[in-house]
């Protein structure tokens, strides 16, 4: 593992929970790595996989999903359906070379500020570990 | 049922806990199959001196039980229970004493991957309570025996593990199962005061007191222990009091009485209160 | 769609020193400067103060900007002041776009150097975003003049009446067959000591007469739809088998029921209840209901309906069953309370072992004048306590149950103490761990109930257990330290009152996910802000009032509740909303007509044109969740303002 890979991460998140959580976790100072760029939407459930690939294609290293927990979307199902849609671009990612562990879906709540912290903590650990988005390196396609 | 068995060093003295484990297990169709090569737990008194030394002496033990093919370390003394708990607690959850105490056990060529669950016996029989030989037949105790349990202080602190941790009631519900009744108090819990008997016999004597005065409140005759050092606490600790004392028996015993095993294979006559109007056999 | 070029303002804010000087605010602002389409960018010291705003409007004029972009806080903080500046500079509000710098840079990244270079990222984004920004049509819709308040306790009662005094028709539904709440139980209110009936029963008088006020007890609300100004709520109206226009509320059916030892609820199982009941002598309304669970002729089938013999209104129905109403408002407020903890888990405290051990709401009952013991404080036995112990922090600050503070319990524990001294002259021993009076006068009667002579002690107690040390000294005996003294103490009581603490009222999930609140992480509702919308929701038109939001007392509650009928009623007042810009939209020219956003929209909002055969966005019934956006294979189906143009353009920038 190269030890001075700093990944860029894009974090697509709904605006009603995991943005929330994210403005809460910067109100209350908590301190996580400065590779996530977050993305608001209004919904999970407005995520087209088409910007998931998207973003692997233009080099992300990995791609964060935030939304309400199961139960809490503000539009009743849409994070359900992002946990379908999410899924099965999850399955294809391995045929364009991309290890899908540089994709994950997470449920952050409005009030839970330092998950979020945590996840994003998290997160980064684990891209770093997986290496940089082989497209800066190889031809894929 | 077969259960890999770690009497402990007090067990083997305990007036009358060996027999009458011994002819109840024989009765319901319990093999005791004893960890070969055991050695003490160290109790509370290795683990305030040398906290190194008391995981090496527990992770000896769950090593042992481990290579002889055991899932879980049945106890009969809450001590026991309470060390090994403890011990399994922090070995399970911080690898770095888990490599101390490998280093240790290397001398013996002993390895320990993961500390082995600890159970009471009380706790397993009550769990396999359905497989177990029951005889049939009504309550062998006499009516005029009033039955209190006794857990003590170390079985579900800090463990929480039974439910109702702070009035648990277990050996009420197993003894049902025999037919036998018990009284309803509030000592059940309460710390006894074992470990302080010797350093502070005093204070001892206002915590057994304690005990005995709320068991005999509530209509108890004969209390019933599941540990050698609450037993034997509280037993001694009526002595040269001006009350009327109460007997204070193992668990297994009174089972055995109930369960009509003749009082001689249980070695009753070993309690300092005695235990009188029972059959004789 | 117009193609203009763009012109860009950028504005980074200092916010103080809480964006700059971590994230170098300067660095930033030289950076956007050469982005493209960028005319202007400057740092500011604060964007959202006047002087901040009238700069953006400047140089919208003097430059001829047509999109702007502000770096500065959240925009849940801002968007709509900045917005708004845009306007009045004669720009669309809808060609801006924020970018979150302090939030998600300079507040959570301890180094500032990669402070700076996120936030240049961020910048970046909003900037290629902004520049696919365009004008958006919004319409006015007519708000629907009434207010659903559900939740009849006083937070519920004083929203209701200050909507309908403010001229708004009102709803206000209570599950249990009287509103009220948990102040009806109440004797005493603590600090000033009044009487809880004399400051309720005129408000729940009120709220049963006034005439723009319509109660619905016994009912739930079962299903909530629409959007701010138009909610459709469905409600439950349980059978109360008698009827509410023939009942004259004059009891004899009470008295008459032979079913009579069904554990009163409302006396907290301190009494019976007969089965055909109303709760408390002042029930609002007097209508009582037959309990069906209980009653003979109902539940066991039996031959009775006493009650309905010597009911001489004739206004007893065994035939009533559950209906439905479906009911249209413009605001809901939503004012559940809590509900107190149970402690029998806390098996320590002896409740429900111990007779003498009581709930604070068993002991209000106690202590009440239309109570069991019709106010006097009695044991079981009949007997006068001679001393009385009061465990503070049952359940509360305690990481097994409830991990916050309660916040009433030390005061109605204090409350508790002068009313045991005053009734009985009984010895009392408070144990708290913090005393925590903040409040109006709640200082000062701490300190009265302290002169009254009341043992304090700060130190949880460890277990009550009837043990008796000396024989006759009191029937249980509680042990604590006392870590003033670092003693521990063995106490011989009578009676002991554990004070427990408050948690969101049975069924709160369900209102939550009906009304489409969140909950924190012990099932309060959140507001929209914990400091500036502390009665608002994240969903526009519907507001927070009392307990639910969170434990607090009768004057905050209160507070409360007029503040959120005020949000409530200004915005009927208004009259009409302007609909969300931010909906779908399915281009015909691209859609192929092959409905699969039909069966993703959560609203039904998505219909088939069957001439046309293309689908089509109902635009009062979108909400813009972008469910049609991500299915649509076609891609034609958009959420104005997260068009994929935008999203896209978003990424890119970000990882140039
Ligand atoms: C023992 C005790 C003593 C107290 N003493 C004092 C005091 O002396 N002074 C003081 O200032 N404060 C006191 N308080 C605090 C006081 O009780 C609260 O501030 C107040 O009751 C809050 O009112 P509320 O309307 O928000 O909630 P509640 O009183 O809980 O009312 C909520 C109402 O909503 C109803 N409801 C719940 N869910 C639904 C639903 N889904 N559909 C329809 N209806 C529903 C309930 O049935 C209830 O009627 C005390 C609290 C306790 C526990
Ligand atoms: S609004 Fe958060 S996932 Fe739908």
């Amino acid at each position: 593992m190269d030890a001075s890979f700093e990944p860029k991460i894009i974090a697509l998140v709904c605006n009603w929970c995991t943005y929330t959580a994210a403005d809460l976790a910067g109100t209350s100072r908590l301190k996580y790595p400065a590779n996530v760029r977050l993305v608001r939407l209004m919904c999970t459930g407005m995520i087209d996989v088409k910007y998931v690939i998207k973003a692997f294609l233009e080099g992300a290293d990995g791609v964060f999903i935030g939304g309400c927990h199961p139960g809490d979307c503000h539009y009743i199902n849409g994070n359900l359906k992002a946990r379908k849609r999410i899924r099965s671009v999850g399955s294809i990612l391995e045929n364009f070379g991309f290890d899908p562990g540089r994709l994950t879906l997470q449920w952050i709540g409005a009030s839970e500020g330092p998950e979020f912290a945590r996840h994003m903590t998290e997160f980064v650990d684990t891209i770093k570990k997986l290496g940089p988005n082989p497209i800066k390196t190889r031809m894929i396609l | 049922m077969i259960y890999g068995f770690f009497p402990g060093c007090a067990y083997q003295a305990a007036a009358g806990y060996k027999e009458s484990v011994d002819s109840l297990c024989n009765l319901l169709g319990i093999e005791l199959r004893e960890i070969e090569d055991w050695n003490c737990c160290g109790a509370t008194a290795a683990f305030s001196c040398d906290r190194h030394k008391a995981l090496a002496l527990t992770g000896r033990l769950f090593a042992l039980a481990a290579r002889q093919g055991f899932d879980e370390i049945v106890t009969v003394c809450n001590a026991c229970y309470s060390t090994l708990k403890k011990a399994a607690k922090l070995l399970g959850s911080d690898p770095g004493l888990l490599e101390n105490v490998n280093r240790s056990l290397k001398a013996e060529s002993l390895e320990l991957s993961a500390p082995v669950p600890v159970k009471h016996l009380l706790e397993v029989m009550f769990r396999d309570r359905e497989k177990l030989s029951w005889p049939e037949g009504p309550c062998r105790l006499p009516k005029d025996i009033k039955v209190a349990t006794y857990y003590g202080c170390q079985l579900t602190r800090p463990w929480q593990n039974v439910p109702r941790a702070l009035r648990p009631d277990l050996m009420e519900q197993l003894f049902t199962v025999a037919g036998l009744e018990t009284v309803d108090h509030s000592a059940r819990t309460l710390c006894c005061g074992a470990s302080h008997a010797v350093a502070y016999p005093g204070q001892c004597r206002v915590l057994v007191s304690r005990i005995v005065n709320e068991i005999k409140a509530k209509g108890g005759t004969l209390v019933a222990t599941i540990c050698p050092l609450c037993q034997f606490n509280l037993d001694q600790g009526q002595h040269g009091s001006y009350r009327a004392k109460l007997p204070v028996a193992y668990f297994t015993q009174v089972l055995g009485l109930a369960l009509g095993l003749p009082p001689a294979e249980l070695g009753l006559k070993k309690l300092l209160v005695p235990l009188k109007n029972i059959p004789a056999g | 769609m117009n193609r203009e070029i763009p012109r860009i303002g950028v504005y980074v804010c200092h916010c103080g020193m809480n964006i700059a000087p971590q994230v170098d605010v300067e660095q930033v602002a030289g950076f956007a400067g050469r982005l493209e389409h960028v005319v202007v960018a400057r740092d500011y010291k604060f964007m959202c103060s006047n002087p901040g705003q009238e700069l953006i409007e400047d140089d919208i004029k003097a430059h001829n900007l047509n999109r702007v972009v502000v770096a500065s806080c959240s925009p849940r903080m801002h968007e709509a002041t900045f917005r708004k500046a845009c306007q009045k500079a004669g720009l669309s509000p809808y060609n801006f776009q924020m970018a979150n710098i302090r939030e998600q840079a300079s507040w959570v990244t301890a180094d500032s150097g990669r402070a700076t270079a996120k936030a240049k990222d961020l910048v970046a984004a909003a900037v290629r975003r902004v520049a696919f920004h365009h004008p958006l049509q919004t319409r006015q819709v007519e708000v629907n003049k009434s207010v659903l308040v559900i939740g009849g306790g006083i937070a519920g009662i004083q929203a209701a009446i200050s909507a309908a005094d403010a001229g708004y028709k009102v709803y206000l539904v209570e599950r249990e067959p009287s509103i009220g709440g948990h102040m009806a139980k109440f004797d005493k209110t603590f600090p000033t000591l009044d009487c809880a009936a004399c400051i309720m029963t005129p408000k729940t008088v009120i709220a049963g007469q006034h005439e723009n006020i319509e109660l619905l007890t016994y009912c739930e609300v079962v299903g909530l739809e629409g959007f701010v100004g138009n909610y459709k709520a469905r409600i439950l109206k349980k059978p109360r088998y008698v009827d509410e226009d023939k009942c004259t509320g004059c009891g004899t059916c009470m008295e008459k029921c032979p079913t009579r030892k069904i554990p009163s609820g409302f006396e907290e199982n301190l009494t019976f209840r007969p089965a055909i009941y109303s709760p408390f002598p002042q029930a609002v309304p007097k209508t009582p209901v037959i309990d069906a669970d209980n009653c003979r002729l109902l539940a066991k089938n039996k031959r009775c309906g006493v009650c309905a013999k010597f009911c001489e209104a004739d206004a007893i129905d065994f035939n009533q069953e559950p209906r439905h109403l479906e009911i249209t408002v413009g605001a809901v407020i939503v004012a559940t309370g809590f509900s107190a903890f149970d402690p029998s888990p806390m098996v320590q405290y002896g409740y429900g072992l111990y007779p003498e051990v009581y709930t604070s709401l068993q002991f209000e009952r106690l202590n009440n004048a239309t109570g069991p013991t019709a106010g006097r404080i009695l044991m079981k036995d009949g007997r006068v306590p001679r001393k009385v112990a009061i465990i503070h922090c049952v359940g509360s600050r305690d990481k097994n149950h409830l991990p916050y503070c309660s916040r009433v319990c030390c005061m109605y524990s204090l409350k508790f103490s002068h009313l045991v001294r005053e009734k009985t002259g009984a010895e009392v021993w408070s144990f708290y761990i913090d005393m925590r009076s903040p409040g109006k006068l709640y200082e000062e009667f701490y300190n009265r109930v302290q002169a009254e002579g009341v043992h304090l002690v700060r130190g949880k107690v460890a277990m009550v257990t009837d043990i008796v040390d000396q024989p006759g000294s009191g029937n249980l005996t509680v042990v604590a330290e006392n870590t003033l003294t670092g003693r521990n103490l063995r106490l011989p009581v009578d009676m002991v009152i554990l004070s427990v603490g408050l948690q969101p009222a049975r069924g709160a999930e369900e209102v939550a996910r009906m009304t489409g609140i969140s909950t924190d992480g012990d099932g309060w509702f959140t507001e929209l802000h914990a400091k500036l919308a502390p009665v608002n929701t994240p969903t526009a038109g519907i507001f927070l009032a009392g307990c639910c939001q969170g434990p607090k007392d009768i004057p905050d509650t209160v507070a409360q509740a007029m503040a959120a009928a005020g949000q409530a009623t200004a915005l009927l007042a208004k009259g009409t909303v302007e609909t969300q810009a931010e909906i779908s939209s399915i281009d015909p020219d691209t859609c192929s007509g092959c409905r699969s956003c039909l069966e993703v929209c959560p609203y039904n909002a998505i219909y088939f044109d069957e001439g046309r055969r293309v689908a089509v966005v109902n635009d009062a019934l979108c909400q813009g969740c972008g469910s049609c956006a991500a299915t649509c294979p076609s891609s034609a189906a958009a959420v104005a303002q997260f068009n994929d143009r935008q999203v896209m353009a978003e990424i890119d920038a970000i990882l140039a």
